[in-house]
């Protein structure tokens, strides 16, 4: 009796489970409507949404979409002059005569996505914003140079500029995102980050606020009504997926629609498959070997800051093996603190190239002559070992170093590894504490922000300047190529100091990474730039799904 | 009862007092706070970051931070995300939901097949289809959490498109659709990550159930029943069983902290928004007041945990009750 109980108990369990499973469905049976919605499947959420705040990728991609910037940068992306601008906020723009000030007329169509029209107040409160160290916004420094942001009337605000500069108009136009003044003003600078207005953000752009899950989505609907036209897809969402295999699994089972990289096992699936496909968008990423030239190694002083010794360690590195052997085909081999995809670089520029003949003659010539019982060359006693710092979240770079050290002791250095938690590699970088680390950096479409990282401005190194590589000749190059307006004698300015940095052997650099996204083949996007492969995703098509 | 209550009371407090001074004191050992450089792109300014830092008391000796914060959690207070800005308490009650209702499911349905196989196993040793049931189930337990649950995914999920790879729920569902679809959606989002939870516990449970009522089977009191003409039946639901649900009852006791500390792997590769991610992402970022909150709520919980399995097992036996 018991036992008829339990099984009839048991088999409504499992047909209420089995209805569960087969169900949302609507009340008359049909499906909810799945029109043109891109599915993204992200490896983070989102950090914040109001633009000064934000700190990531996935924060960028949604901001960009919500908000709207006074002018659109084309692709491919031009920095100097407004040339490679179209109008998005402003409608137009005029040049003062002396070239210290622009005037942006706000389109008068335009509105915040709660019906407000967006005025010229709008613009100076958010440069502002951006600027306010109470608000302690990571992007506050590219607006250096601005003297301030003026309205003339309710729909012209004027940008002046303290001194003329070919990157004026990207400097401006890139980087502020236009937010309401009428819903921000009365917010504690201090309290952004908690306001309802980071709950639910009110932009411009083509895309309005729909729902946030923290850490488990992200949600934007078309703008039907935008004074720029209705965008391509009626909604965006960002899947949260932290596992890259269980993030490309949902992107190669149609569950989701793309993921911008894709790598590895996942990468040759996306290839063979019929219903996605890979699309390459260039890559402003360079990964490069970085030498502490202030740091005690191997008890001598500032071991690094000899460049005859940093020449010959990179003599010792087979970059093109490495690369091959860590990425395959899903790298190139860097040229150096720049990327393939940047306007001013020039792939013909002379390298260090790869001879251990030649750094084992170098080497012995610095006096590292002596050998130790272990084949590690040895100087007034001392072995010629260092310490490289790396992430043990970068399983590429993890592999890249265990190639780097077995090349090392082929010419009898001795690299040892030391893998570290983010958290815990970033405050060695930044309180110098290293010897050597493995580092990415993702560089900007502006050449002018090599000297964030390896410029030492009068004498002060740059705050991201961690090896404290110093050339003067270089700074000169790059400080004469900022505020130069003839392009041809811009682009020989930084081929100068390129080739400087490199022949300096300041690291040795290693690889560009190859982004390759993954994407649903009823996805057409357009004008996937390198530096932000979401810029034109309100114009990308998306087709009806496929029934599965 | 009420001298026990008060005892695991005092005693819980202790807990929690001493995880969270710990959990205080490792989570700033390693060098880097939630601050620290990030080396892959120009961030904030140092006076930009000293800014933040003493907004929110980093730069406070040790001792001042810890006490600041302990007052603070008398007062219900768990303070901010030194990451995201937001109140501690309201991203732990919405990780700890979700991970209530992915680990619960979870342990139901272990405690379901792991009492009903084990008990068939135990009842019934040579029963070849409950030893074959039951190999499978250790099998499963065997397997690391991360092969099992991609290879649920790759079955269940990649192969045949039943279930969704992961998440909690479709988002345009959570928009619009009804209540009984965002439930059927969530069920839908539940089957998997559950099924690889239940695999792994339903065979400890199995296993220890199988144990208890093996031993059971033995004893005086069930030959006695048995020969007072009892049914079969009979014995083992009025005889049998309950003696044996002691020893599994401490068994599932040892799970339930997993219930509010989340199944962090489970949790990461199903990319479930419980307390298991919460916490992992917290410590990687060194989000130093989310990390003390969940430990806040974690030590309690097992400290609940302990008492309720304490509780359930006097319930079973009587002896222990005096």
């Amino acid at each position: 009796m018991q036992i008829t109980i339990l099984l009839r108990v048991v088999a409504r369990v499992v047909t209420c489970a089995a209805l569960i499973a087969c169900g949302g469905t609507n009340a008359d049976g049909t499906v909810p409507s799945r029109r043109s919605v891109l599915t993204i499947s992200t490896p983070a959420d989102a950090d914040a949404l109001v633009p000064p705040l934000v700190g990531t990728t996935q924060g960028k991609q949604a901001v960009d979409l919500l908000f709207d910037f006074l002018a659109a940068a084309s692709t491919p992306l031009q920095t100097d002059g407004d040339a490679g601008f179209t109008p998005q906020l402003a409608a137009s723009w005029r040049w003062s005569t002396d070239s210290l000030s622009v005037a942006f007329s706000i389109d008068p169509r335009a509105r915040w996505h709660d019906g407000t029209p967006v005025r010229a107040n709008d613009v100076r409160f958010s440069f502002a914003l951006y600027i306010d160290p109470v608000v302690a916004s990571p992007h506050a420094g590219n607006f250096e140079g601005i003297d301030s942001v003026s309205v003339r009337d309710s729909l012209t605000a004027v940008v002046w500029w303290k001194a003329r500069h070919p990157e004026q108009f990207f400097q401006i136009a890139y980087n502020l995102a236009i937010m309401p003044e009428h819903l921000l003003g009365s917010v504690r600078r201090d309290s952004l980050a908690s306001s309802a207005f980071a709950d639910h953000p009110v932009g411009s752009g083509r895309y309005r606020f729909e729902q946030w899950n923290r850490t488990r989505d992200l949600v934007l609907a078309a703008d039907t009504a935008n004074y720029r036209g209705a965008p391509g897809a009626s909604r965006v969402v960002w899947i949260v997926s932290a596992d890259p295999t269980a993030a490309s699994l949902s992107v190669l089972s149609g569950q989701a629609d793309m993921i911008e990289s894709v790598r590895g096992d996942a990468f040759t699936q996306a290839r063979g498959s019929g219903s996605v496909r890979t699309v390459e968008y260039g890559s402003f990423d360079y990964a490069y070997l970085m030498f502490n030239t202030e740091r005690t190694v191997a008890a001598q002083r500032r071991l690094f800051n000899d460049r005859a010794l940093r020449v010959a360690l990179t003599q010792s590195i087979d970059r093109d093996a490495v690369v091959a052997s860590a990425l395959d085909s899903l790298g190139s081999v860097a040229l150096g603190p720049f990327t393939r995809a940047s306007a001013s670089v020039d792939t013909t520029m002379r390298q260090i190239e790869f001879d251990s003949a030649a750094a084992n003659r170098a080497l012995d010539a610095l006096g590292w002559s002596g050998r130790n019982p272990d084949g590690v060359r040895t100087k007034a006693g001392r072995a010629l070992e260092f310490e490289v710092l790396v992430p043990s979240s970068s399983a590429t770079r993890q592999r890249v170093a265990v190639l780097l050290q077995d090349q090392f002791k082929r010419v009898g250095v001795q690299m040892n590894i030391a893998s570290l938690e983010p958290q815990a590699f970033g405050s060695r970088l930044e309180k110098g504490v290293f010897d050597a680390a493995l580092n990415m950096w993702r560089t900007d479409p502006s050449p002018s922000t090599i000297r964030q990282v390896w410029g030492s401005p009068n004498g002060a190194l740059a705050a991201a300047n961690f090896g404290h590589y110093a050339n003067r000749h270089f700074d000169a190059d790059i400080d004469s190529a900022s505020v130069t307006f003839d392009s041809a004698r811009r682009r020989v300015l930084l081929r100068r100091a390129y080739q400087t940095i490199v022949d300096d052997a300041a690291a040795v650099w290693l690889y560009e990474p190859r982004n390759f996204a993954a994407i649903n083949n009823r996805v057409q996007p357009v004008r996937m730039r390198a530096d932000a492969w979401w810029a034109a995703l309100a114009d990308w098509r998306v087709s009806e799904p496929a029934s599965r | 009862m009420i001298t026990l209550l008060l005892r695991r009371l005092l005693h819980a407090v202790a807990v929690i007092a001493v995880a969270v001074t710990l959990g205080f004191a490792l989570i700033r050992l390693p060098p880097g706070d939630a601050l620290s450089g990030d080396t892959t792109q120009v961030g904030r300014s140092a006076a930009s970051r000293d800014l933040l830092r003493a907004r929110y008391g980093m730069d406070a000796p040790i001792s001042a931070q810890w006490l600041g914060y302990v007052i603070g959690a008398v007062r219900g207070d768990l303070g901010t995300s030194v990451v995201d800005g937001r109140p501690v308490s309201a991203m732990l009650g919405t990780a700890l939901g979700n991970s209530l209702v992915l680990s619960g499911t979870g342990l139901l349905a272990a405690i379901v097949v792991g009492t009903l196989v084990g008990g068939a196993q135990g009842w019934r040793p040579r029963w070849l289809p409950g030893r074959a049931i039951g190999t499978a189930l250790t099998a499963t337990y065997a397997m690391p959490e991360f092969v099992l649950a991609i290879g649920l995914i790759g079955i269940l999920s990649y192969a045949t498109g039943w279930f969704p790879v992961g998440g909690m729920h479709d988002p345009i569902t959570t928009l619009t659709g009804s209540a009984r679809e965002r439930l059927a959606d969530l069920g839908a989002h539940l089957v998997v990550p559950s099924l690889a939870l239940a695999l792994g516990w339903g065979a400890a449970i199995a296993r220890q159930q199988r144990v208890a009522l093996a031993e059971t089977v033995g004893t005086d009191f069930v030959r006695s029943a048995r020969a007072k003409g009892v049914s079969e039946g009979g014995v083992l639901l009025h005889h049998a069983l309950r003696p044996s649900l002691s020893s599994v009852t401490a068994t599932i006791g040892l799970m339930l902290p997993v219930l509010v500390g989340g199944a962090v792997v489970i949790e990461v590769v199903f990319a479930w928004p419980g307390m298991g991610t919460l916490l992992l992402r917290a410590v990687g970022q060194r989000d130093t007041p989310v990390v003390s909150g969940a430990i806040i709520v974690i030590a309690a919980a097992v400290s609940a945990s302990t008492l309720l399995v304490e509780l359930a097992v006097r319930a079973l036996d009587p002896r222990l009750r005096r």
